[in-house]
This record gives C-alpha cells, structure tokens and sequence, in this order.
C-alpha cells in the first residue's frame, strides 16, 4: 500500500505540472487541444490523489503498521470506525487530504465554472495546480504520509485521546476543506485578471464558490466549537486559541466579500476592493496552513514543531507577492462604474460592513502576531488570550450586528428621509423597547442589554421585511406560506442571506447567555452528597469503572433536581489513557428546554440552559470533584448551524427556469404596492 | 506532551507542591463538599473565577486557569482563593504568580511599559480605517466611474432623472457586453430603487 501511494502522489505530480504548464502554454499558442488536455490531466490528478488517500485510509483500517505514520496514529485497541478517520490526525495524513480534497474541490470549479470564463480557465487552472504542485512537493519530500516505520512493532501507539469523539469524523474535514478551498475564488478571479477578463465575468463563479466555501468553513468552525464544548470540559466552545483565530481570518474576509460582491453584482461597484479581498483571503489562508503546520505559535491544535512550517512560510510570502503583482497590474481596469450616490445607501452600509469585518481580522491578527512581536522586540514572553479578544473585538462585533440590522432596510444608491423613517422606526422601537424590559426586570449586565438590543434590531427588521413582502404576495391572491415562499424564491440571495441573518441571532444569543449569564461550580461530593447550583440540585450517586485494553474509564453517576423533581440522570465521564499519560474527558449535558414540546427528542426542544457536568477528578477517599455550570442559552448555538445551512442553500439554488420566466405580478401591474422589493438586494 | 511534563519539572514546582500540601489541609476544614472555593458567597465566587479567567495554566499552551484541571492549575486556583480570602486583590495576586511564572502567566498583556503597545494598536488602527473609509467614501462619491462618471458630470446627481437615465444606459450597456448567461443574473434586473416614483420609473424603462 506505501509503495501504491507514494506512486500515485508522484503520478498526481506529474499531472499537474503537466496541467499547470500545458494549460498556460496552450492558452499562449492558441492550441484548444493542449488546453483540453490539460484540463483532463488536472482532473487525472485529482483521481491520483483521491486513490492516494484510499490507500492511506486502507492501511489504517488494515492495521499496516509497517508505515510509520499509520503506527504513530493508531492501535488495535481503538475502535475500527476511528480507524478510518484517523488518517487525518497527525501533520503527514492530513497535509494529504488537503491536498486531495483541494483538488477535488478545483476539479470541481473547473468543471461547474462558466462559459464566460473560457478565456480565463487556462490560467484559473494554472493557478490551481500551482497551488497543488506545492502541496504534492511537501508530502513527497518532507512530509511523506507512506514513509516505511524505523521497525515493524505489529501495535500502534494509538490516535491523540482528545481525538476520540465524533466529531473527528466531520470538524476536521470540514474546517480543512474551508481553509483550503478559499485558494478557490482567489483562483477564480487571479485567473481572470490575467487572462484580462477584468469586468464581472468572474463574479458569479466567484461568489458562488466563496459561498459555497464559507458555509464548508462555518460548519467546520460551529462543530469544532461544539466538539470543544462537549470534551474538552471547561464548559466553553471558543478561546481565541491562536488555530482558531488563524481559522476565523479567512472567515472573516470570506463574509466581508460575500457581502461586498453583490454591490459589484448589482451596482457594478467595488471591483477592485473585491478583487483586494479575495487577495487578502488568500494570503491569510496560506498564513493559516503556515501557523498550523510547526508555526511559532502555542496551541491547542498544532500539530507540534515540525520542520516544514519554513516552507509554508516560504509559500505564504510568495503567495502574498504573486497576489500584489496580479493586483497591481489589473489595476486600472478595475474602475467602478459608478461613483458612490449617498453616504446613506446600501453601498455605503456595504462598505462599513467590510471596514468592521476587517476591523475584527486586523485585530485577531494582531493578537496572534504581538507575542511574538513581543518575544522579539521585548525579549519577554506575553500571552494574548481571551480576555483580551472579548474586550476588543467585542465592541466591533456588537456594531456589525447593529449594522446587520439597519443596513438592509437601507435602499440602493440613497436614502430619503421618509424612506428611514418608514423601515426604521419599528425595528428601532422594538429594540429600544427590548433594553429597557430588560434592564427593568433588574439585567444589570450592561453589554448583554445592549447585545440583546441590537440582536432584537436584527430580527424585527427582518421580520418587518418579511411581513410587508408578504402581505404584498397576499394581496395578489397567496396565503401568508405561499406568499412568503414566493417573496423568497422572488431574491433568494437577499432571503437567504436574512435566513443566515437570523442564524447568527441564534449564535448571538448563545453567544450572549453563555458568557455573560453562566454559573459554575468545582465541587468535590461523596457518593450520596448533592450540591445546589441556582435551581439544579445535582446529587452525586457513585462511580463505576471499566479497564479497557488501551484506557481506564471512569463514569460519575449523577442525578440532577429541579425542586423536587428529578430531571436528569447523568453519567458525565473521564478516561485515562496510559500510552499517552493523558485523560479525556466527556461532559454530561441536559438541556432545561425553555417550552417542552411532547413527542420530540430532548435536544429539539428549545433549549432554556444546559446543566453540564465534568468530572474533573476522582479522588482517593471515594469522593469525586465535579464541575457543575449552568449555561444559559447553550443549545442556541448549535441550534444556528442548521439555519446556517437552509440560509446558504436557498441563496445558492439556482432559479428554476420556468420560474425565472414567470414576470412577477408587480410588473404586470406597476400600481400593485410592492414594499419588500423596494429595497431589494 | 513530553514538553509539557519537562515544562512541570522546571517550573517551581517544589514551592507549588507545599503550598497544595498545606491547601489540601485548610480544605478539609472548609465546608466538606467543596474543594475548590465556598459558592455560598457568589460574589466572593464570581471574583475567583473572574481570576481564573484571567490567568494561564503554565504547562498548557494557552489554556487559562478555568479551562485546565491539572494539578498545579488545580493548585492555582486553591491558592488565589485563599489570598482572596486573606483580603488580597486581583492586583496583588496576579502580581503574586507574576513574580513566580513570569508575565505570560497574565492572559491579556499588562496595560504598562511596551505591553501597552498591545493595547493601543487596535485602537489606533480602527482609527486609521475610520479615516481611511471616510477618504474612500467621499472618493467614490465625487466619482470614479468611468462609464458613468460624463453623464453624471463627476458631481452628486441631485436629478434623478438624469442619474436614471445614465444608469438604465450602463445596464444596457453591461447586459450588451457580457451577455451573462448565469442562472441568477435575471432576478437582478428588479429595480432596486426604494422610492416608489422612480422605482416605477425605472421599472418602466426596463419592461
């Protein structure tokens, strides 16, 4: 199997230079067939790569303990479906599906991008493939995942215990894919400047594949949130760890363009500030990869101090200078064709969304950079940590939420007067309204009044929207469902886009109530003892234990109260693997839900708070230490991420055909009143 | 891993390993169920864990006090507790671990001498940015557009008709040089205009 996958990597080389080089050379020459064979030779190589990965995968599973990396990451002891994941668990493995899911992903884009781009594609794939080439070069030289073991042992050491969960069959493939296939749209829209396809003729393929990638990158950054909160066992999700912030950057850029593109989609504007973002999305991509693999930086989630993060460096720097030069070249054909009308317009909310988007990434950027700075410039050794974070970025975060709701209900090109006050005065009532209910009912927490405020904001202007839409399609003969679906399929990009609007209310309120609102407690009780923490009375029963092969494991029996009630019975556990001298530990989690509806799972229900129990150590004399919290609003994050989802996907559906022929009634009939379209996106 | 237990021998562990000898003592007079710190006073609590918060466990990368049960962060906590006790402030104990693991034990930079610099970069920045964009905007505003921009005569078209007129021309002009052939360029032909009157308008010279 070593011998398989170290051929087709050579193979998956050999195939994208040849794609990268033929394709450019055949676009110089004009010669259609060196172009087509080199785009099939680029979709050669990504089957090369994916059968590289099956040959990993196939050694893992049949325990070849021979190759180094296959020994290094598993045991007999684990059990089988880890060993099918754990090709990613270590710095060689996963390098490898990067690579092979990256270019997967570009045969993809390759294949869906628009005809448009005919021009362009020779060097959309030159792009591409350079990018592959580097990574194929890395695993064959320095970090070969079918390099042969020092000695053939016939055991393992087994994959790192906190990999040990489920969500290490869906975090890591996903936050990988989004790291990487933000290379996409970048390439995208390098190839076409220069190609010298400088007007909109990438823009569709563009945002709809930095769409498509930013769900892939929310989806991986929500579940790696929920994977933290449910193991690592100190009850939170997120800790501005320095992986996580080189993870959110090109999150951050991505929505920034997401949102700036369809002024360009629209207007004809900002062709050259996207053009701008996607550059900066790019190199803060590299910059990531370079962080991650043996980056200077300490973490949670490094895969420790390998020799290669020089060479991602080195790719970083380059990547940043092709990036300029392409930008700097195409510049002046990148003029919009429209000056900005009004600081009072949708554009210019646009614009203000990407300075504070930017605003946060400049920040986070920041925070990882000073230690080091701080290292070399002060020869002292500081940590930049979440305290930090919250108290900067927090404020900018609360104004791009503010923002999110005013800015929609702002018109293209300007704004009148009786226009603001006809879209405005509700939400802002209803918000002002909010603050002061709550700061009534005695919440004294200042920045959580204003965040639920401004949350508020968010949802009434896009349920004033929604309802006048509405009201308008009934007016036409609909009922409120039918009316509503069809304002919606009328713009899916701006309903979609409100639909991830309100997931991030849910995210806010999570957000919110878990950091502002929670409880906890580090209690030690013997079996029989029970501890009061706000309502909940968590009465401590007693622990059982079970040997495995590769670990001790250790159950706390619990039973939680709630007045007299019993509402939970718990079994929070911890595990100690010997091999690595490390424990792991598995949260017990009971959502109080806010309404009980009947018949449904108990995590479906609408969560009022989590009761989420850690046993954190199990003491000699019999007793066991537990942390109790009680995290208010826990379950709405993870309750974001479907939203997330249903948003993403009906902004991306494509318009069916015979729908987009149907001339909506409004223009059949000007006079019919049409609010909702009025400020359409 | 094998770092991090090098890490616990060189850190001042012999010191921390007393003082635990001794906590471990005062706990078991304190109020049986609890190890960590008395949740009967909630203030008292919130202080503690507000110290937590902000402060490193140091042999974890990265992780504070509240995230970490190993034993010195374990340890740790017992002792800030008992200086909270003892009529300490937050000041003066994270002084005290200052003194003892250096100043990355602090989870934010002090706001003092070059550690300031952290502080004051992102403010200045956004600062910088706020200038930046208003520059922009009023660029944009004055108009760089090229195609536009003689219709429009470089300044804020105060007429709508004519502002209208030049950007139905650009429209026919974009629609005729790129024929986009994209599933989701014809919904993008609704007028956007907020105002009824020249939505209508515009509505008009497009059907």
């Amino acid at each position: 199997m070593a011998d398989l996958g170290t051929m087709t990597l050579m193979l998956a080389l050999a195939l994208a230079v040849y794609a990268g080089v033929g394709s450019v050379v055949g676009a110089k020459l004009g010669s259609g067939d060196l172009v087509m064979s080199s785009r099939r030779s680029a979709y050669m190589a990504g089957l090369a790569l994916a059968v590289a990965v099956g040959a990993l995968v196939y050694a893992f599973v049949t325990h070849d303990f021979s190759i180094e990396y296959v020994r290094g990451h598993s045991d007999r002891a684990q059990s089988q479906a880890f060993t099918w994941v754990a090709m990613y668990a270590g710095n060689e493995g996963s390098l490898l599906y990067i690579t092979a899911i990256f270019t997967i992903m570009s045969m993809v884009a390759i294949y869906v991008s628009p005809r448009r781009l005919e021009p362009s594609r020779p060097y959309i794939i030159a792009v591409l493939m350079g990018i592959n080439i580097f990574f194929i070069a890395v695993l064959l030289t320095l970090a070969d995942p079918f390099a042969p073991a020092a000695f053939d042992a016939g055991r393992g050491i087994g994959v790192n215990p906190l990999l040990r969960h489920p969500g290490m069959f869906i975090h890591p493939p996903l936050q990988m894919a989004g790291l990487v296939g933000v290379a996409i749209p970048f390439a995208f829209v390098a190839g076409a400047m220069i190609a010298g396809q400088t007007r909109d003729q990438w823009l569709d393929a563009a945002r709809v594949s930095a769409i498509a990638v930013w769900a892939v990158l929310s989806a991986g950054v929500l579940i790696g949130a929920w994977w933290a909160y449910t193991i690592l066992g100190w009850g939170g999700y997120w800790s501005w760890d320095p992986i996580e912030n080189v993870a959110i950057m090109p999150w951050l850029v991505l929505t920034a363009f997401i949102h700036s593109v369809m002024v360009q989609k629209r207007r004809g504007m900002f062709r050259m500030w996207n053009v701008a973002l996607l550059s900066m999305m790019f190199v803060l991509g590299q910059f990531g990869l370079f962080i991650n693999r043996g980056g200077p930086v300490v973490s949670v989630h490094s895969f420790g101090a390998s020799t290669i993060g020089s060479v991602f460096l080195g790719f970083m720097l380059f990547s940043a200078v092709f990036a300029l030069v392409i930008f700097l070249w195409r510049y002046p054909a990148l003029k919009s064709d429209r000056p900005l009308e009004s600081f009072l317009s949708r554009e210019a909310a646009f614009l203000v969304n990407n300075f504070l988007f930017l605003g946060v990434t400049f920040v986070t950027f920041w925070g990882v950079l000073f230690p080091l700075f701080s290292e070399v410039a002060n020869n002292e050794t500081v940590t930049v940590s979440a305290p930090w974070f919250n108290r900067i970025n927090g404020p900018i975060l609360l104004a791009i939420v503010i923002l999110m709701g005013i800015g929609p209900l702002l018109p293209w090109r300007r704004t009148t007067m009786t226009s603001v006050q006809r879209w405005l005065t509700i939400p802002i009532g209803i918000s002002v309204v909010t603050v002061a209910l709550l700061w009534i009912s005695g919440v004294r927490e200042l920045w959580a009044v204003i965040g639920f405020g401004a949350l508020s904001l968010v949802m009434s202007a896009v349920l004033e929207e929604w309802y006048r839409g509405t009201m308008a399609q009934r007016r036409s003969g609909h009922n409120f469902a039918s009316g509503w679906w069809r304002m919606v399929s009328g713009n899916r990009p701006r309903h979609g886009g409100y639909i991830v609007h309100i997931a991030i209310i849910a995210l806010g309120i999570g957000v919110i109530g878990t950091n502002f609102f929670n409880q906890r407690a580090d209690v030690a009780l013997a079996p029989g003892e029970s501890f009061t923490l706000d309502e909940y009375r968590v009465e401590y029963v007693n622990t059982e234990n079970e040997q495995r092969e590769d670990r001790i494991l250790e159950w706390a029996k619990v039973n939680v109260f709630k007045g007299e009630e019993q509402i939970a019975e718990l079994a929070p556990s911890r595990a100690f693997y010997p091999v690595f001298s490390q424990a792991s530990v598995r949260a017990a989690v009971h959502n109080v839900p806010l309404v009980n509806i009947p018949g449904i799972p108990e995590y479906l229900n609408p969560g009022l708070e989590d009761v989420y129990i850690v046993p954190s150590e199990f003491l000699e004399d019999g007793r066991v230490v537990l942390r109790i919290s009680v995290n208010p609003a826990a379950w709405w994050l993870w309750f974001s991420g479907p939203i997330f989802i249903i948003g993403t996907v009906i902004a991306l559906w494509p318009a069916p055909i015979l729908e987009r022929r149907t001339v909506p009634a409004h223009r059949r009939n000007p006079s019919t009143p049409q609010p909702a379209k009025s400020v359409g996106v | 891993m094998i770092s991090a237990i090098l890490l616990v021998a060189i850190t001042p562990l012999f010191s921390a390993a007393q003082i635990h000898a001794q906590s471990s003592d005062s706990t078991s007079d304190a109020p049986p169920t609890v190890t960590i710190g008395p949740d009967q006073d909630r203030e008292f609590e919130k202080r503690a864990q507000g110290l937590e918060k902000s402060l490193i466990c140091p042999i974890c990368p990265g992780e504070t006090l509240d995230q970490s049960f190993v034993q010195i962060s374990q340890d740790m906590k017992r002792i800030l507790r008992e200086k909270l006790l003892e009529g300490q402030d937050e000041d003066q104990i994270k002084d005290f671990f200052v003194a003892r693991y250096g100043t990355s034990v602090l989870a934010a930079p002090p706001r003092s001498g070059f550690n300031l610099v952290t502080w004051l970069v992102p403010p200045a920045g956004v600062a910088v940015g706020i200038v930046l964009l208003i520059v922009v905007m009023r660029q944009m505003r004055r108009g760089s557009g090229t195609v536009v921009a003689a219709g429009v005569g470089g300044s804020v078209p105060d007429d709508g008709e004519e502002g209208e007129l030049s950007d139905y021309l650009a429209e026919v002009d974009r629609d005729l040089s790129l024929g986009d052939d994209s599933p989701d360029h014809e919904q993008d032909d609704e007028p956007d205009d907020p105002d009824d009157a020249t939505g209508l308008r515009e509505r008009s010279s497009q059907d």
